[in-house]
Parts: structure tokens; C-alpha cells; sequence
């Protein structure tokens, strides 16, 4: 009888902050998920041009250069990329940011600091 | 390779819990990356070199050092200088099986918080003070002091940003220094924490 091995689902986490994305590289991992870390959403954006085999972006809203939000526009802009889901997150809990990422798309938007049960609460739903 | 221990001091029903976990040497990069410490010497006093105590003590010495490990993270969390977050990255560690973990965040967070605190410094210096780059920065610094649980600097930098959307530089200077010295008091801790953590699994390796 042969066995299947189901791949983990691969996650690809955006953060100019290296503290916090060591952090929810660890919670992502925690939840048995493959993770990518960038510092950018350029890079973000260059890492999906080679590898399509992403099941969720999660990343921060400010970040120079391109938003968290900026990205989010770019993904759900393109053909390729639209049926991803993304999520936001940050340390301001503003409800006008709020509705703006959800409105533009975002699956969820989370405030920092993530804690497990967000992760936990977010992958099951988002991954189904 | 000896296997050392890691200490993760976890809250248990408002006390502090010492839990012993076990680790690999080789994970544990935070006690060679800390830089050395920059203030006055704390209150803990580092214990002395094993290789000075006579063996038959080592099991007592190795007691003293657990309880000198717990006093400073109860102090550490009723001082306000970490909270539930720093809880939080300790279950990630033990309950994940990642030994060196917290090291390394906290790591990061030291290295990070340094230059941020570096790049303020140089920037309120300038003739023209650029406030929104200031405050760029201590958001920065506010952002990754919440995710390691650092409180205290976490408040401060609240603080801070005020100053800065009054584009206040008097009162940015006064935010940097109480920014500066909040920092170092926590980096202190945590080196002294790491060094606590180095002696007793020298004087414990049995401990799995």
C-alpha cells in the first residue's frame, strides 16, 4: 500500500522588521507550514514571479517603499497571483486601515503582536 | 556535542515557574553576539567560574543559580520591563521544540534596537531635524519591543512619538535618554539571564 505524503502548505511572510519576522516565521513553522521570509514587497512580488507554489501571504502594512497595502493592490491586480490570500498585520489598530485592506481584498488583518491563536485562527480558516 | 539545558521561566497561575528543557549547544548564538554591557553592573551578581567550586557543591551551586534565574525574571515581569509576549516566545520555544529561539529573538531585538536607537541619536543631531524620520524610527523600535515583549521600552516609545508629532527636539532628546536607558537595563537583564542559563547547564548537564 503506497503513502501519500501532502507537501506543507508554503507561506510567504513580508517584514522590514528582522525581530518580527523570526517571530512569525516561528509561528507560522509552529503550525507546521513551510515558511519565506523577504524584506520587502518588492522582493515579496519577485519571490512570486518564481515560485507560484504559495498558499497565503502574510505581511506587515508599514514598510518603505511598498506598503503592506501596496502589495495587496499588486497581488489582487494580477491575474496570476489575485486568488492568494493576504494578510495584513500591525502594531496601529486603525479601523480606517482596517477597512481599506479588507475592502481592497485581505483576508484578515491582524495587530501586533501576533500571538499564537492568531496564527492558529488564521490557518484554518484562510488554508481551507 | 554536550547537551546543555535551556531555562524557560513560564508563568503559572500569577507565579513564576522554572521549566527545564533540553537543548543542543549549538543553538544558542545569543551568548556570543550580546555586546558587552554598557551601563553601571547590575544587582545580580554573576556567579563565579565552576571550575572554582569544589564538585561536591555543584548540585547546591547549581540550586543557588535557578533561584538567582527565577528572582531576576520575576523582577524582570512585576518591574514592567517584560510581559505576556516574552511568556509567549518562551511556550513557542518549549512547546515547539526549538531550542535557542529565545535566544535568538532577543538577540535580534538587541542588535536591532541598538542601531535604531543609534540612527535617533544622528538624526536629532542635525542642524534640521527630520521628525518624521525620527518617528519612523521609534515606531520601529516601538513595533519589535512589542514582539519580544519588551514593555517598558515599548511604553517609552509611545512616549516618544509624541514628542516627535510635536517636533519637539528638546523633547526627543529627553525621550531618547529615557529610551536609551530602559534599553540597556533590559539588555543587561537579558545578558545576565543568558549567563545564568550557561552556568547551570555547566553544573547540571544531566538535567533532560
Amino acid at each position: 500500500m503506497s503513502t501519500t505524503t501532502v507537501p506543507e502548505p508554503h507561506v510567504l511572510a513580508v517584514d522590514d522588521s528582522i525581530v518580527d519576522r523570526a517571530v512569525i516565521s516561528r509561528l507560522l513553522r509552529s503550525s507546521k507550514y513551510r515558511v519565506t521570509t523577504v524584506d520587502s514587497g518588492k522582493r515579496a512580488l519577485e519571490i512570486l514571479s518564481l515560485d507560484r507554489n504559495v498558499h497565503m501571504i502574510i505581511t506587515d502594512y508599514c514598510m518603505p517603499e511598498m506598503t503592506g497595502f501596496d502589495l495587496l493592490k499588486r497581488v489582487k491586480e494580477s491575474a496570476e497571483l489575485k486568488e492568494i490570500p493576504v494578510v495584513l498585520m500591525s502594531s496601529e489598530n486603525s479601523p480606517t486601515r482596517i477597512r481599506r485592506c479588507l475592502e481592497e481584498g485581505a483576508e484578515d488583518f491582524l495587530i501586533k503582536p501576533v500571538r499564537p491563536s492568531d496564527v492558529s485562527r488564521l490557518c484554518s480558516r484562510v488554508m481551507k | 556535542m554536550n547537551q546543555h539545558r535551556r531555562l524557560a521561566v513560564r508563568p503559572l497561575r500569577g507565579h513564576i515557574r522554572l521549566c527545564i528543557n533540553k537543548t543542543d549547544s549549538s543553538s544558542c548564538p545569543f551568548r556570543h553576539q550580546l555586546p558587552p554591557t554598557q551601563t553601571a553592573p547590575t544587582s545580580h551578581a554573576i556567579p563565579p567560574p565552576i571550575d572554582s567550586i569544589p564538585p561536591t557543591s555543584a548540585p547546591m551551586a547549581a540550586t543557588a543559580l535557578r533561584d538567582q534565574l527565577t528572582a531576576l525574571l520575576s523582577s524582570m515581569f512585576s518591574q514592567g520591563l517584560v510581559d505576556e509576549q516574552f511568556q509567549q516566545l518562551q511556550m513557542l520555544q518549549d512547546e515547539g521544540g526549538t531550542p535557542g529561539f529565545v535566544s535568538e529573538v532577543v538577540t535580534l531585538f538587541c542588535d536591532d534596537a541598538d542601531r535604531i536607537i543609534n540612527e535617533i541619536a544622528a538624526e536629532l543631531e542635525q542642524p534640521v531635524v527630520n521628525f518624521d524620520k525620527v518617528d519612523a524610527y521609534v515606531h520601529q523600535l516601538k513595533g519589535s519591543s512589542a514582539s519580544v515583549g519588551a514593555q517598558k521600552v515599548k511604553f517609552t516609545c509611545m512616549q516618544f512619538r509624541q514628542f516627535c508629532q510635536d517636533k519637539s527636539r528638546e523633547g526627543c532628546l529627553m525621550a531618547l535618554a529615557v529610551v536609551r536607558n530602559d534599553f540597556y537595563d533590559l539588555r543587561n537583564k537579558f545578558q545576565t539571564m543568558l549567563q545564568l542559563e550557561q552556568q547551570i547547564q555547566a553544573y547540571d548537564p544531566k538535567q533532560q
